[in-house]
């Protein structure tokens, strides 16, 4: 049953983010072709133009990722609908992990794709050769590879709006539990918990700076050493993982 | 068929009654294989439960029958029949007579009311 | 064994007392009518039924099971509001009906939707609220079900439309299966019910068959509830 709830989950997140995908790379090609071409004034400006529309695009499939699921986990677990959901032959927990599985693709997809577009409008020998030089050096300063330098980012960045998504749907969780005002309680309930989370973040990594001197130049020396960054960013990472999984149980 | 009911009486009784009517009229003839409870509920709109009963009923009143894996059948006896065709008949006339009675017209003068009208409208 | 059985059910919201020690069984191949005038507690009682609430006190059981997966595989719940997908096609639903109901009937759904001359191919945002009822009862009634609920299924439409719902529960309900309707119109459906429960203000008050209760009162169930409840 899972399979089939996820089917339609994911169908009725992806309908209108698919087109901003296509849009977003459409103009990106677009861009890129025409960045190619002669300079002239006319050329300068479309580039501009579809670079400016792509920038848009990117922030709309963003938005609308968090916007798709958590407008869908309102109407289909609260709303009229909730009425066919909840009568469904199917256990709690597939269908609160439906959502979840849901967000990750969602997610995950919009992430390949907003990369996708960046990379095929603006990526030429000088701008690869930049981001090259750049994470070397961060690697040689966090004495670390390049390689893991980029995991710990792509990880990192992934549970930063993992949390985002998890903590709104916290939010319309707990903000439907009361009788009225339900949409602006959700609101506000999820945005204190992704603050007040993000703080605990920082507590956890706080904390962890006692037991670890390198953890702890982070907060005292104006110039942070690496290894503190490449721990911190590990603590981090765990907390959050933690933090999502905590989520899950919660709902059941 | 427009078969209306009265909220006030049971309705497993007006449906007896009603079917009843069907028989004697002829509508259901003789020994002819009756629908199904589900098709007959159907036709009249009413819950099959509630035909049930009125079946049962019928058959108490030996009006139908069941044969066991066939379904059930209008009684083949005919002097049965002719029995609820009076038993109705003398209901009727009495309510007729009754009513006649109510608004001061006595038996005589209600014979002939019967006569002239029945003449009239070509009911013989 | 009784279909669904109530053992002193409450349920409170904010400290009100919407249910009060409701004791009921189901039995099963009857058509039922719970009635009782509107916020008495009907609504209530069938999400309880269906595990959309859960009671604060007391017990459901149906098939002698607490409500859960194998309730909602023979219950088919007909709520007050439209629960549909507003974006997707009929056909679309039809699929996701059958995929999701192993006793959905999709020939039975299709020829019934035919009958209404209603295009499989329509969105269901583009349908009258009206039609989409009629959609939603057609897709519950094509469900061969052991217990129908029925949530006012009549309420505020007009005579046609009434006598068309009649008629598609009366001629599609599985053999064998019980329907709960519940309503506050009774005269329009009186004649269909073989049992009936009268509610008021979250108490059962009378449960009994409808024609005993008519040789009983020697009047219809419209007026013997008018006389229960006069103002």
């Amino acid at each position: 049953m899972l399979k089939k709830l996820l089917k339609y989950d994911l169908q009725w997140c992806f309908k209108p983010l698919i087109v901003f995908y296509i849009l977003g790379i459409f103009f990106a090609i677009i861009t890129r072709v025409v960045e190619s071409m002669e300079q002239s004034l006319i050329v300068l400006i479309i580039d501009k133009i579809c670079s400016g529309v792509v920038i848009a695009m990117l922030i709309n499939i963003l938005i609308n990722c968090f916007m798709r699921n958590w407008v869908r986990f309102v109407t289909n677990i609260y709303k009229d609908e909730s009425y066919l959901t909840h009568t469904l032959p199917v256990s709690k927990s597939e269908l609160y992990l439906s959502k979840v599985l849901t967000a990750v693709i969602t997610l995950i997809t919009s992430f390949v794709v907003i990369i996708s577009c960046i990379a095929i409008s603006s990526l030429n020998e000088n701008t690869w050769n930049f981001l090259k030089d750049t994470l070397e050096q961060s690697a040689v300063f966090c004495n670390t590879s390049v390689f893991s330098i980029v995991i710990v980012i792509i990880i990192t960045v992934f549970f930063e709006t993992m949390s985002i998504l998890m903590s709104g749907i916290m939010g319309i969780i707990i903000g439907h539990k009361s009788n009225n005002l339900k949409i602006i309680k959700s609101i506000i309930v999820g945005f204190v918990i992704y603050i007040g989370m993000s703080f605990c973040a920082l507590g956890v990594v706080y904390i962890s700076g006692l037991l670890n001197s390198d953890i702890m130049s982070l907060f005292n020396d104006t110039q942070s050493t690496s290894s503190g960054m490449i721990s911190a960013s590990k603590i981090v990472i765990i907390f959050y993982a933690i933090y999502n999984v905590r989520n899950l149980c919660y709902w059941k | 068929m427009d078969y209306n009911f009265d909220n006030e009486r049971p309705i497993y009784i007006q449906l007896v009654e009603m079917i009843r009517i069907d028989i004697v009229s002829g509508k259901f003839k003789k020994g002819q294989k009756l629908p199904s409870v589900r098709e007959l509920a159907l036709m009249m709109k009413v819950n099959p439960n509630t035909m049930q009963k009125a079946l049962v009923e019928l058959e108490n009143e030996k009006l139908i029958y069941t044969e066991r894996t066939n379904g059930k059948y209008v009684t083949e006896d005919k002097e049965l029949i002719e029995n609820a065709k009076k038993e109705l008949a003398q209901e009727k006339v009495n309510n007729y007579l009754k009513s006649m009675q109510n608004i001061g017209i006595n038996y005589d003068s209600a014979i002939r009311y019967l006569q002239e009208l029945g003449g009239k409208n070509g009911i013989s | 064994m009784e279909l669904v059985k109530c053992n002193n059910l409450c349920k409170e919201f904010d400290n009100k007392q919407i249910l009060n020690n409701v004791n009921l069984t189901i039995p099963k191949g009857k058509i039922i009518g719970l009635l009782g005038k509107n916020g008495m507690g009907k609504t209530t009682l069938l999400k309880l039924i269906n595990d959309l609430l859960t009671p604060t006190s007391g017990e459901v059981l149906i098939n002698g099971e607490k409500p859960g997966i194998n309730s909602k595989k023979i219950i088919s719940y007909l709520p007050e509001r439209t629960y549909l997908d507003k974006s997707m096609k009929i056909s679309q639903i039809l699929i996701f009906f059958e995929e999701f109901y192993e006793d959905f009937n999709k020939e039975k759904a299709i020829k019934l939707l035919k009958d209404l001359d209603l295009d499989i191919n329509s969105k269901v945002s583009k349908m009258s609220k009206g039609m989409q009822e009629k959609l939603q009862l057609i897709l519950v009634m094509s469900r061969e079900a052991q217990l129908y609920i029925l949530d006012e299924p009549l309420g505020g439409v007009d005579p046609a439309t009434r006598d068309y719902i009649l008629d598609t529960i009366l001629s599609n309900f599985s053999e064998g299966a019980s329907v709960i309707i519940s309503t506050h119109l009774i005269s329009d459906i009186e004649r269909i019910l073989d049992e009936v429960i009268f509610i008021d203000k979250g108490k059962i008050i009378l449960t009994s068959s409808a024609d005993e209760l008519r040789t009983k009162e020697n009047a219809s169930i419209d007026e013997i509830f008018r006389r229960c409840f006069k103002c």
